[in-house]
């Protein structure tokens, strides 16, 4: 019933014959399916999936579900992100019931993308642009442990950063940079215990304009040499904020700012 | 009065049948809209089973704010006044604390529910016993206790909301909005229906005792009551059908203290009729926010039945209060 980790294979499409109506109940997943051209197959969504048409209709979130509106929807598939706390078992009963396949698969890491990408292969009539991605996401280079040392804010009150074992951390090796923070996945810290890393840059991701200033105040205000010097970036990325194949091209599209941000010393413009 | 009751069970049963006719179609386009739509022989269960839910926590939060009431002699007592939404939430946050130490499932630990249920149990349990030691269980001593037990309660529920991984946090939050869930377990529902019915017929039975325990408690031991036995019920039928409601819907906010001042302000005091009209005071109130809340689409989704509840009770409450400042009884507010 569950989805897992489905191989790389080009000729895979076992699932393609049928038509496909897929609910979305994660952004992240949403996204991932309409870079890989499943926009018209998508046929519900949760409320937080802002790259879709406001017409299609909410089915549920990561807790909760409508179950009329679904069945008016007549997803063939629903793929979410399990919570930590389990999936609601209500859900699952409703899926078995109506026929639906439930794709449950985290997205912690970039191999976690990578394998919902895989799993998403076998349901495209044309696979091409799913192995394109594939592909892309293979080619990932390891950390280089000489390269510059990077604290990314996704978040000023609290401050929250990514720590390790993160997808953001998967992808700074794309843009030559490491993390700074050690600890696993996203990490609430406080200006003294980010200033201890002694980063070579401070990285913030803001979801809209208006939250730009607050990151950048905050990321100067770190008591760290980086901080002093200028060597401040922030940028409006929403497609990072989400562990989705667009965040691939996101990270890459940011590489000249960070080069100049690291070279000057100066705010670079996002 | 027998007209207002009658009229009572009439607009129940019209939201009941409202909340079972109305619900999303979708256009030629495919595209959904909400309306009149006729239930199918798919979408019946999933209505059904929406309107024996709501019309249950209704129940249960109105009988318990009405028997609460009486117990503490206070008409701004409910439900939670003894500490049980507090304890619940603590309860609940002990079982995401649990799935966050041994990285299973909260259903491995029987859910959010058995959290809420033995977080509930465990806050009635301790104000019990605080409010004994205190001065014998008198009304003051136990709604007092309730509140000093609520706030450390949830500074508890706070604390381990802190304390466990981001990705669970959310899920207290989301418990705390108050929800009916969706496709209830069936025995469950049932269950809930029964206690609510028996703990309807308790206090009509006990209309009299209830009548009489208005009275100061020198007059009320003068007619004959038994006060702390009479205390002791009704706080066991309080707690009880307050803590089923919760574990069942999570803190549904209002219901229990909106209820039965309503159902005072048609029916009059007497118990006799006042008990069987707060429990239609409460279903009404909870279909209706469930019927609301199947329609109002502000593009999030469906809101949580608490939030509405509060939204409309607030309001509606300071209603009766100024109402009361007009030459109204204090049981009028």
């Amino acid at each position: 019933m569950f989805g897992c980790e489905g191989s790389h294979d080009a000729s895979a499409s076992t699932d393609a014959h049928v038509e496909i109506r897929i609910a979305s109940l994660s952004p992240a997943m949403t996204s991932t399916l309409i870079d890989l051209g499943f926009e018209s197959e998508l046929v519900g969504r949760s409320p937080w999936c802002a790259d879709l048409s406001k017409s299609l209709p909410v089915v549920g979130d990561f807790r909760d579900f409508d179950p009329e509106r679904l069945l008016l929807a007549r997803p063939t598939h629903m793929v979410l992100q399990p919570p930590l706390s389990g999936i609601n078992p209500a859900l699952v009963t409703f899926a078995e019931k109506q026929g639906i396949e439930l794709i449950a698969m985290p997205l912690d890491r970039m191999q976690d993308v990578r394998a919902f990408v895989a799993r998403a292969a076998l349901l495209a009539t044309d696979p091409s642009r799913a192995h394109a991605r594939l592909t892309a996401l293979d080619a990932m280079s390891e950390v280089d442990s000489s390269a510059p040392r990077v604290i990314v804010l996704v978040n000023a009150d609290p401050m929250l950063v990514a720590g390790s074992a993160n997808y953001l951390a998967d992808l700074l090796p794309l843009v030559a940079l490491r993390n700074a923070v050690e600890r696993e996945g996203w990490v609430e810290c406080s200006h003294e215990s980010l200033g201890l890393l002694e980063p070579d840059l401070l990285l913030g991701i803001a979801e809209r304009e208006d939250n730009v200033a607050l990151l950048q105040r905050t990321l100067a205000a770190i008591p760290c040499k980086a901080a002093r010097e200028g060597r401040i970036l922030v940028v409006i990325a929403s497609e990072l904020l989400r562990p989705s194949t667009r965040a691939l091209d996101a990270m890459q599209a940011l590489k000249p700012a960070i080069e100049a941000a690291l070279a000057s010393g100066k705010d670079a413009a996002p | 009065m027998k007209f207002r009751f009658a009229l009572l069970i009439a607009i129940a049963l019209l939201l009941a049948l409202a909340r079972l006719s109305v619900g999303p179609h979708a256009d030629a386009h495919g595209v959904i809209h909400f309306g009149f739509a006729l239930p199918t022989v798919t979408t019946i269960p999933f209505r059904l089973s929406a309107v024996l839910g709501a019309a249950v926590i209704g129940l249960l939060l109105a009988l318990a704010g009405l028997a609460l009431q009486a117990l503490l002699r206070n008409p701004l007592a409910s439900p939670f006044t003894l500490g049980v939404s507090s304890g619940a939430s603590f309860g609940v946050a002990c079982v995401l604390a649990l799935a966050a130490t041994t990285g299973l499932s909260t259903h491995a630990f029987g859910g959010e529910f058995t959290g809420a249920l033995f977080g509930a149990a465990f806050s009635l349990m301790l104000v019990w016993i605080l409010a004994k030691r205190a001065s014998g269980r008198d009304a003051v001593a136990l709604a007092l206790a309730g509140v000093v037990l609520g706030g450390v309660m949830s500074s508890g529920a706070m604390l381990l909301e802190q304390i466990v991984p981001r990705g669970l946090r959310g899920d207290l939050l989301a418990w705390m909005a108050g929800r009916i869930p969706e496709l209830p377990d069936p025995s469950a529902l049932v269950a809930l229906w029964i206690l609510g019915l028996l703990a309807l017929i308790v206090l009509w039975k006990a209309a009299h005792l209830l009548d009489l325990l208005m009275l100061d408690d020198d007059e009320a031991t003068a007619a004959g009551v038994r006060l702390a036995a009479t205390r002791g019920g009704l706080f066991i039928i309080g707690g009880l059908l307050a803590a089923a409601a919760v574990s069942f819907a999570g803190p549904i906010g209002f219901v229990g203290l909106v209820a039965p001042h309503t159902a005072r302000l048609f029916i009059g005091h007497r118990h006799r009729l006042l008990v069987p009209s707060t429990a239609l005071c409460g279903v009404i109130v909870v279909l209706s926010a469930d019927l609301l809340r199947q329609g109002l689409d502000v593009g999030t989704g469906r809101l949580p039945v608490g939030v509405i509840t509060a939204l409309a009770g607030g309001p509606f409450f300071l209603w009766l209060l100024s109402r009361s400042r007009r030459g109204g009884s204090e049981w009028n507010l």
